[in-house]
């Protein structure tokens, strides 16, 4: 009995780290990034599905020092650069378990993760997050 | 449901006329075949994420036969390699399973070879894994192709064949966006055999 326990729980553990994604839906997402005003091109632009259930539509600087801030998952759906005018695009299909998107931008070892793209803000399975600053 | 009944006592009808005079069968043909897949796709999601597959498996079976005509279900499954992941997502590769009915017609065109023109509905179920993601989809399509076969023994034949499927992809997303991600388009090719009775 207690093997059979111990394994349904490695079992639940191990599905736990997976993502199932489903492509009923998909959702394009659109940005730019901005450094000091400036276009930023070629920075590295990564989705990830998010735990955390946000409470509203503004998209905003998640600064990570507050628990739960992104209980993201760590495997990226979509990564991506940014073209010459700090511009990108992609789609990505629905998480089964989560309903939000983080994005995380990254160029020369620094990054800025900014949320939440939610049921609260995409619109008609698209969303343009505007400027983001890095 | 009188014009169900009229259809089906027409198709008795006829299909018990030709099976006097011998020209209906069941089961009376197999075909196994390897290929391409994904050649010259639309500009789409699926199309430009997605290299050349190699090998495409294929087998189908003719259930019905009339004369030429034949009804069958056909069965598919190729992996195509993920080259490009801006829209599609961040996977390594996609496993194609691909099944439905046909309709094809062959015509001889000398005493040992033939082309079978056909149509199919194309049910496909797609997944892709990479790095504990699971993404699964799928979509439904139309086919047209045309084999040649050429006779190599009694009930033997080498078959070359191409086919056109024109799938959309079960996916509700954005109207702006709904033809880029949604449309898929490509050609396949195969090589294989036909084992069929009462053809040449």
């Amino acid at each position: 009995m207690k093997k059979t326990l111990l394994f349904f729980s490695l079992l639940l553990l191990a599905s736990c780290d997976n993502d199932y994604y489903s492509g009923d839906e998909r959702i394009v997402i659109e940005g730019n990034v901005v450094k000091n005003s400036t276009a930023l091109a070629r920075a590295n632009i990564s989705v990830y599905s998010s735990y955390t259930e946000p409470k509203s539509d503004v998209i905003s600087e998640i600064s990570g020092e507050n628990p739960g801030d992104y209980d993201y998952s760590y495997n990226q759906i979509s990564t991506i650069k940014t073209d010459a005018d700090g511009k990108f695009s992609l789609s990505v299909p629905r998480n089964k378990n989560s309903h939000a998107y983080i994005v995380r931008i990254e160029k020369n070892g620094d990054h800025k993760v900014y949320g939440y793209i939610s049921d609260y803000n995409v619109r008609d399975y698209y969303i343009n997050m505007g400027s983001l600053n890095f | 449901m009188k014009k169900l009944i009229l259809i089906f006592g027409l198709f008795f009808s006829v299909a018990l006329e030709a099976q006097e005079s011998e020209k209906i069968w069941f089961v009376k043909d197999f075909q196994i075949s390897l290929g391409f897949s994904n050649l010259a796709p639309n500009k789409g999601m699926m199309g430009d994420a997605h290299s050349k597959a190699f090998p495409e498996v294929a087998a189908r079976i003719g259930v019905f036969h009339y004369d030429r005509l034949s009804v069958g279900m056909f069965g598919s499954i190729h992996n195509m390699k993920v080259k490009d992941r801006q829209y599609y997502g961040d996977f390594e590769k996609t496993t194609v399973r691909s099944i439905g009915p046909y309709v094809s017609y062959f015509q001889p065109i000398s005493s040992s070879s033939l082309l079978e023109p056909y149509i199919s509905y194309d049910y496909a179920y797609y997944n892709a894994n990479f790095d504990r993601k699971k993404l699964s989809f799928e979509s439904d399509g139309f086919g047209m192709g045309l084999d040649f076969e050429h006779k190599v023994s009694e009930k033997g034949y080498f078959i070359l064949g191409f086919k056109y499927s024109v799938n959309k992809l079960r996916t509700e997303t954005n109207p702006s966006w709904e033809k880029y991600l949604n449309n898929y388009n490509f050609f396949s090719v195969k090589m294989g055999f036909t084992f069929a009775s009462n053809r040449l």
